[in-house]
């Protein structure tokens, strides 16, 4: 096993991710470097060599994200989204929880590196512990001079706010993300105009992934080099952490580098196949990401390695499933996550995950219609590529690649009534309590239309 | 339309080569080719949102399609809006638009003009391919005025763009996420807001239509007449629409693209439309006979009138006989009374109601500009990069030019000053003073005193504009050393003292003014109706020539007016000290010119203004006095001595859409026609001459008010005849040069006055004034102001059965903290009285409203409810120069009632409550 990068304290003895602790394991030092030797825009020279891609979901090269700033410039925000919210993904959870002044430092590095002298954290709601063990670990750093005015006496002033959103997948999305912090509702903004132009409060703004940041103290102490060399260099350099979850026998978060395969991180580093159960399906990169297969196993995880393959890495959850997996329940339970969590802006997605959602239901309840596998298809090309944010292009992910590489299955529930999971048996209703989908708290009512 | 482009950016839209603005949408720029891609959140009055997806075009060079509304063109951009693949996008958002719509068009308000409809036919198939259960959002009571069906919802957010961007209220707002997005209000209470019902007039399917009118029409079947809101000056477009065989007007709308407005309305507008065919409407004139009026003809009523003037100019003189004309009624209308007046009658006593407050602009602006129009219009007050506003409520007295003031702040930033006595409140009708930059809170009635103090901090601190020179010329020096000398005496602790406002601010506000490239103040009638409104004009006037706003483009000085054609009236001579163009009525050579005009000798003499000829009835000299749509029993206080003047009076001829306070006393009362009854003109504040027109036929016997002049005079042996309004209005434009004319400022006017303006008058104008007389009397009194609400106008407005409904009955307006130092609730008693004591008003019990932003030791109340008596309780006093009554402020005792029983219904709340307990 390689050497780890972000979680290189997480496994020592005793490690309580203080101030103190993380002093001691070097912490601080690159901030330290940064201040005395580089001038930001040398900063950015650095992160740009190292061949950095964003952790969040997009793999947008940091560097690259930086320089779109416009040089004329007065005030420039930075935020951090801590909004992990994709279903099979809590990497930066253990990230923060582990080592919050890593990624303080990283905050602190890539905010002198733009000239931001306001940064915000945006904390997913749900995350109370975290946001505590943050606010500490803000506390304790701006108590050590690291944070606030004349940072370590070299003149460069910061403020750190986190700021705790209200429990909206949709505010993960950068632009989401800014109008919450602004008070707003979680709506996605058109682009352009990017963040990098018009941000926070109409400023120049970049939204960072906790991740991406945390990596930053280690570039800068280290040398752009040393990381590029890292992993699978030269589009995709360093280690990621992926978290694995499903049907293996010890899932959690992996830190490896960049372009081993997924068959190395199923079945050598999470344990393989639990219960010795034969994998059907695994999702490569969170719920965003189009299922794979067992037969796409060998593919060497890397961002275009990936996508050539159909898929994506996007925020690194990997979610295995074995064969008592129903492919359509699976596609209809990620629908149901996705029609619950679209913010409702843009017809397509609100009207489309909503439609799909149901289709996939009644489908999986073996009331499904011939016709629909096509219909379904459509709907997907209606929304991919028309919606105001990528969500659209999440939303249709799993839909498509289960009708891709399981339409057999799909034809079983609506030919032959047979499903693994027992759901799709004419005449019966699902068993109550089962963990599935239902109307149960929606805020409107469905009544019955022209469905009998 | 043709302007040259300043940066032309070329394109290519469906093989069409267009050439437009850079900047503009590819959407408009398709518009502007003749070519139509289809929208719905897209709207010309708001920022693009992109969110409906519906105009989605196929953009050469760019992978993925786009949206037209919010993609700025570039130059050879290549765009296809119909290709294959253009108009599969658009039928796919059509198909999940309609997916949940519940298709209910033949009971929907909107079937006929809605958008959703309209498109389905172009971009749908016809088929649905949804069998899912469809969204059915649970219907929750809304409002009594607003319908909303959330079912047929497309969640473009038109409504609650507008009610945030727009009007800045935010009443409404997108809740709940995805599928189960519904538009509500917080918590999901009652709709309560400014109703300006705006979100009904953008939406663009049915979610939202009009109670008021539910299920009573189909919209092509009502005539829409094109006219101008009558109700305040800011000179609104609107279209009746109305139902030709029952002559009914049915409702109100307007047009976003045309207009002052461009189609923004207030509630007034929107909802105020049913005095027009109110049951109360006058249907035939009223002869006294002993103690009862009775119906009579028109004719026989006419003659009547006409038969007792000539008794009474003949025992006498002409010049006991006096006339009043609403600032409501048409430039035709007041041109031709003061004719019928001066002419026909041959009495120099006629006035108008435009002498409340408005004849104090026109007395000092006039040597000034010329005139006492806006020198800055709607257009420039959007641009500016400061913009005070002094002595105005303008949300509640003029919500649409409010509206330029907050578009000047959300789309520049500009800097707002608000001087005036309210604080910052956050409720249901947007507040400037919450938005000011600087806000200048100062106690009631010392508005004037900080235009003085204005002033005096220009000089003082050298802010007078280098531009000024260029303007007014050499006499620049002189005349800003004689305001120095005169300002110089106001003292700054006396100021501060008086007002409450401190030096600095004062000095600060001085400042933002002066150097602003751009600046523009607006005052209304904190200013104008106050006591010393004559000069405190007069010392805005200074301040607007020091800080170079005459001179600077895009700046001015723009009074406010609270009726429509209050600018109108004044200059179509309906006052005693004007002729027909604000000309001089005792300046030789003016009436030398319209001798020859009118061919007729013009009445000798100084006329009297409405106060005088009150005064003048009193001591016997006014014998007659015919009043056209002014109430002064309903209007005035007790204490101006109205009603002894009424009954001294021999003949008191009313002529009004109602029966008033006033017409009850008349002998004789003539019905009048509304604005939708009639053709003409109307001057709004800015001085834009607009064309109001006939929608409906007069109600009953009643007629236009000129038609009612015309067989009056005719009557009296004097032919005034006209085929029709328009032949009016050709005779104004030979009368009054430049009638029409967006007004221009008069740069010689402005050197005339600087060399000329002596330093006595100066003096008059910057001595400190006395402390307001009122605040003589015991410690705990209250200073009351009289204002204006949002929902109302007055006789007009309390006819009007919807906004009576939002708005039933007035309420001592008071801060929560002097409320709760009363022990009093919303809604509880409180008995009021003067404070010095005089008992001839009595004693008055209002019911009160906790309002923040009244400041504590003030009370208001809104002055339209007239049975509650409140104006007797206020001072009586006229201006010595322009002879302008004030009476909207007083000093008064107020205490807790003792019974609680006797509580009116709540506002807003207590009437929608009325209505659902009614079953509405």
């Amino acid at each position: 096993m390689a050497e780890a990068i972000i979680f290189r304290n997480r496994d020592i003895p005793g490690y309580t991710g203080s101030l103190a602790d993380y002093e001691r394991q070097q912490g601080y030092q690159a901030l330290r470097l940064m201040l005395d030797k580089y001038p930001p825009p040398e900063v950015i020279e650095l992160v740009k060599r190292s061949g950095l891609r964003g952790r969040g979901g997009a793999g947008f090269p940091t560097g690259m994200k930086w320089s779109f700033l416009p040089k004329d410039r007065t005030v420039t925000y930075l935020c951090c989204n801590a909004d992990e919210s994709e279903p099979g993904t809590f990497k930066d959870r253990e990230i923060m929880t582990v080592d919050p002044h890593q990624m303080i430092e990283g905050i602190i590095i890539a905010s002198y590196a733009i000239g931001a002298r306001a940064a915000f954290i945006y904390m997913r709601g749900e995350f109370a512990k975290e946001a505590a063990i943050v606010e500490r670990a803000i506390r304790e750093a701006d108590g050590a001079g690291y944070l606030g005015r004349n940072i370590l006496g070299k003149g460069f002033d910061l403020e750190l706010h986190q700021y705790r959103g209200a429990g909206a997948y949709i505010c993960g999305e950068e632009t989401a993300l800014l109008e919450s912090i602004e008070g707003k509702r979680g709506y996605p903004r058109s682009k352009p105009p990017f963040p990098a132009v018009y941000g926070l409060y109409g400023k120049p703004t970049v939204v960072n992934n906790v991740e991406t940041l945390a990596n930053l103290p280690h570039i800068l102490r280290r040398g752009p080099e040393w990381y590029a060399a890292i992993g699978s260099p030269p589009k995709s350099p360093g280690t990621r952490v992926f978290s694995v979850s499903g049907h293996v026998k010890r899932p959690g978060n992996y830190e490896v580098p960049m372009g081993i395969t997924f068959r190395e991180l199923i079945f050598d580093l999470a344990g393989g196949m639990k219960n010795g159960r034969p994998m059907k399906a695994f999702i490569p990169g969170g719920a965003s990401a189009a299922f794979f297969t067992p037969a796409h196993l060998d593919i060497k995880m890397d961002f275009d390695e990936v996508a050539k393959a159909g898929s994506m890495l996007g925020s690194g959850g990997v979610t295995v499933m074995d064969d008592s997996v129903c492919m359509v329940w699976a596609a209809a339970n990620l629908l149901h996550f996705f029609h619950h969590e679209s913010c409702g802006k843009c017809t397509p997605c609100r009207e489309g995950s909503t439609w799909l959602w149901r289709m996939l239901q009644r489908i999986d309840r073996g009331q499904g219609r011939k016709a629909d596998l096509d219909l379904m298809t459509t709907l997907c090309g209606n929304i991919g590529g028309r919606t105001v944010c990528a969500f659209g292009d999440a939303e249709i992910a799993p839909v498509l690649s289960t009708l891709q590489h399981f339409r057999a299955e799909y034809e079983a529930h609506i030919d032959r009534h047979e499903c693994v999971m027992g759901h799709a048996r004419r005449g019966t209703a699902p068993p109550e309590g089962d963990g599935r989908p239902s109307d149960a708290g929606a805020p409107i009512r469905f009544v019955g239309h022209e469905t009998r | 339309m043709a302007e040259p482009l300043t940066s032309p950016v070329t394109l290519t839209i469906d093989g069409k080569t267009v050439t437009v603005e850079k900047g503009t949408y590819v959407i408009r720029a398709a518009e502007q080719a003749g070519i139509h891609i289809p929208y719905f959140c897209s709207h010309i009055r708001l920022k693009p949102d992109g969110n409906c997806r519906m105009c989605l075009v196929e953009v050469e060079k760019m992978p993925k399609l786009q949206t037209a509304c919010n993609l700025p063109v570039a130059e050879g951009m290549v765009v296809r809006t119909s290709s294959d693949k253009a108009v599969q996008a658009q039928e796919g958002v059509m198909e999940f638009l309609l997916a949940n719509h519940p298709l209910d068009c033949p009971l929907c308000d909107q079937g006929g003009e809605c958008e959703l409809q309209d498109r389905a036919h172009l971009y749908s198939d016809n088929t649905n391919r949804n069998v899912e259960p469809r969204r059915a959002p649970e219907k929750r009571y809304f409002s009594p005025f607003i319908e909303r069906e959330m079912s047929r919802c497309i969640q473009c957010l038109r409504c609650t763009r507008y009610c945030g961007d727009i009007l800045d209220v935010r009443a409404i707002v997108p809740v709940n996420r995805g599928n189960g997005v519904e538009i509500s209000t917080f918590m999901d209470q009652e709709l309560n807001c400014e109703f300006c019902g705006g979100c009904v007039q953008i939406c663009p399917v049915g979610a939202f239509t009009s109670r008021v009118v539910m299920y009573d029409y189909r919209p092509w079947q009502l005539k829409k007449t094109e006219t101008v809101c009558t109700y305040c000056a800011d000179g609104c477009s609107l279209r009746l629409e109305t139902k030709i065989t029952e002559n009914e007007v049915v409702r109100v709308t307007s047009d976003w693209k045309k207009g002052r407005n461009m189609g923004d309305l207030c509630a007034r507008g929107y909802f105020g439309y049913h005095f027009i065919n109110s049951p109360d409407r006058l249907a035939a004139p009223l002869v006294r006979e002993g103690q009862t009026q009775a119906e009579w003809p028109l004719i026989e009523a006419i003659e009547r009138a006409a038969q007792q003037l000539t008794e009474i100019k003949r025992r006498y003189g002409p010049e006991a006989i006096g006339g009043v004309i609403s600032a409501r009624c048409t430039n035709e209308e007041a041109y031709l009374f003061q004719k019928l007046m001066r002419l026909a009658i041959g009495t120099p006593h006629v006035d108008s109601s435009s002498r409340d407050g408005h004849l104090n602009s026109v007395r000092a602006l006039r040597p000034v500009a010329g005139h006492a129009r806006m020198t800055a219009p709607y257009e420039a007050i959007e641009a500016a990069q400061v913009v005070m506003v002094i002595g105005s409520d303008m949300t509640e007295t003029n919500p649409i030019t409010g509206l330029r003031v907050k578009t000047a702040l959300r789309d520049h930033g500009a800097t707002l000053i608000t001087v005036g006595p309210y604080l910052k409140e956050v409720g249901p009708i947007s507040n400037l003073v919450n938005r000011a930059t600087l806000p200048l809170t100062v106690r009631p009635g010392t508005e004037g005193l900080i235009a003085r103090a204005l002033v005096k901090a220009v000089v003082e601190e050298g802010l007078a504009s280098p531009s000024i020179a260029s303007a007014i010329g050499g006499e620049a020096p002189a005349y800003v050393e004689r305001i120095r000398a005169a300002a110089g005496r106001l003292e700054w602790n006396a100021v501060e003292e008086q007002s409450g406002a401190s030096t600095a601010d004062i000095k600060e506000a001085a400042r933002r003014l002066a150097s602003a490239e751009r600046a523009v103040i607006l005052f209304g009638q904190g200013i104008t109706r106050q006591a010393g409104g004559y000069e405190a004009v007069g010392a805005l006037a200074d301040l607007a020539i020091l800080t170079g706003l005459y001179a600077k483009e895009g700046s001015g000085l723009n009074p406010l007016c609270e009726e429509n054609n209050e600018m109108g009236v004044a200059e179509m001579g309906a006052a005693p000290e004007y002729l027909p163009g604000l000309m001089d009525a005792q300046d030789p050579a003016a009436r030398q010119r319209f001798r020859e005009l009118w061919k007729e000798e013009l009445p000798a003499g100084a006329g009297w203004s409405l106060a005088e000829m009150l005064e003048q009835a009193r001591q016997g000299r006014l014998k007659a006095l015919y009043l056209v749509g002014e109430d002064p029993l309903g209007g005035l206080p007790a204490l101006s001595g109205v009603r002894e003047a009424l009954q001294s009076l021999e003949l008191l001829i009313c002529q009004d859409l109602f029966l008033t306070e006033t017409g009850k006393a008349a002998h004789i009362v003539l019905p009048a026609s509304s604005f939708a009854e009639k053709e003409g003109t109307v001057t709004n504040h800015e001085g834009r001459v607009q064309k109001i027109r006939r929608a409906i036929e007069p109600v009953g016997e009643s007629l236009p008010d000129w038609e009612l002049f015309s067989q009056l005079a005719g009557a009296l042996g004097y032919p005034l005849e006209y085929a029709s309004a328009g032949e009016i209005t050709e005779e104004i434009g030979r009368a009054v040069p430049g009638y029409g004319d967006q007004a221009r400022s008069d740069h010689d006017a402005i050197r005339r006055y600087v060399a000329t303006v002596g330093e006595e008058a100066l003096r008059a104008r910057y001595q400190a004034p006395a402390a307001p007389t009122g605040r003589k009397g015991p410690a705990a009194a209250w200073q009351l102001i009289i204002g204006q609400s949002l929902y109302h106008s007055g006789k007009l407005s309390r006819r009007a059965s919807e906004l009576q409904k939002i708005e039933p009955a007035g309420r001592l307006q008071l801060n929560p903290q002097d409320a709760d130092r009363l022990g009093v609730e919303e809604g509880d008693m409180v008995r009021m009285r003067r404070a010095d004591g005089n008992g001839a008003a009595g004693d008055v019990l209002v019911p009160v409203a906790r309002r923040p932003k009244i400041p504590p030791g003030s009370c208001r109340f809104p002055g339209h409810f007239a049975e509650a008596g409140v104006r007797h309780l206020a001072d009586w006093s006229v201006d010595p120069v322009t002879h302008v009554p004030y009476f909207r402020s007083g000093r008064v005792l107020i205490e807790r009632a003792p019974a609680a029983g006797a509580c009116l219904p709540a506002s807003r709340a207590g009437a929608s409550r009325a209505a659902r307990e009614r079953g509405v």
